[in-house]
């Protein structure tokens, strides 16, 4: 069981969480909760893995801390599946009880933080005729 | 002579840290539990120490009780932190408020981060959060 190396972790990651408490899509509460489990210096799998904080997730492959998604970010094998419900079934559970549920390796590809693209809906008001 | 009121007083004008070396703080984490890394900052990626500010041990003192101004003063005077941590009755205690003390202010210093309309500060606190959080 390897600790995390956050040296590993990439600046870009680093800033764009920043980003994301300036903007407060995450609380001050959820970064304390972020800090003590740092501070506990915990075990990982060898394996991938992936830390629930509410708002975002943490996901890593041994000590190798990867990225943060955001909370509705499904953990996917392939970021291209998302939108294909019928692959769920590629959704691998984790045993480890201290971590989430699912873990996916290639999601890292994907922009960190990036959302489900939005639909949005113009409707035009015409008179009556 | 100071008395106990003035050198908490004397400690909070200086802005000085006192660091528990690496083998200091293992030994009280296997004796206390990993609390005792957010006692401070812990300097994850280099050695290993943790460093505490003096007026956060004062006031942790302080808000514990007259039972360890003395204990305080002798800190003052370059007793080891650590053996003050063991060897005291209340050494679980100060490290829980001490730990409660760095949380509170790490989480004062994210709401800054977020209210602040100053960029330099803005710039000054991020880097100092990503400090805290995965070290140099």
């Amino acid at each position: 069981m390897p600790n995390i190396r956050w040296r590993a972790l990439p600046a870009g990651v680093k800033s764009h969480l920043l980003d994301r408490v300036r903007l407060r899509q995450i609380t001050p509460a959820q970064l304390t909760e972020l800090l003590s489990w740092i501070n506990a210096d915990p075990d990982v799998p060898d394996a991938e893995w992936c830390k629930d904080f509410g708002s975002f997730k943490l996901v890593g492959q041994g000590a190798l801390p990867k990225t943060f998604l955001t909370a509705e970010l499904p953990l996917l094998r392939d970021p291209g599946l998302i939108s294909k419900p019928h692959r769920k079934n590629q959704l691998r559970k984790l045993t480890t009880p201290v971590l989430t549920s699912y873990i996916a390796p290639a999601i890292w590809r994907a922009p960190f933080f990036s959302r489900p693209a939005r639909i949005s809906l113009r409707l035009r008001m015409t008179p009556a005729t | 002579m100071l008395s106990l009121v003035e050198l908490l007083q004397e400690i909070e004008r200086n802005d000085q840290k006192v660091v528990l070396p690496p083998a200091d703080v293992e030994r009280l984490v296997k004796r206390f539990g990993p609390t005792v890394r957010s006692i401070g900052t812990w300097h994850k990626t280099t050695d290993g120490s943790v460093e505490i500010p003096i007026a956060n041990i004062a006031a942790a003192a302080r808000e514990i009780g007259s039972r360890l101004g003395e204990a305080v003063e002798e800190l003052q005077s370059s007793k080891d932190l650590s053996d003050l941590l063991t060897e005291s009755s209340a050494g679980g205690r100060l490290i829980e408020s001490l730990a409660t003390l760095h949380t509170k202010q790490f989480q004062d210093r994210v709401e800054r981060f977020q209210t602040s309309a100053d960029t330099v500060e803005v710039e000054r606190i991020g880097a100092d959060l990503l400090r805290e959080l995965f070290g140099s």
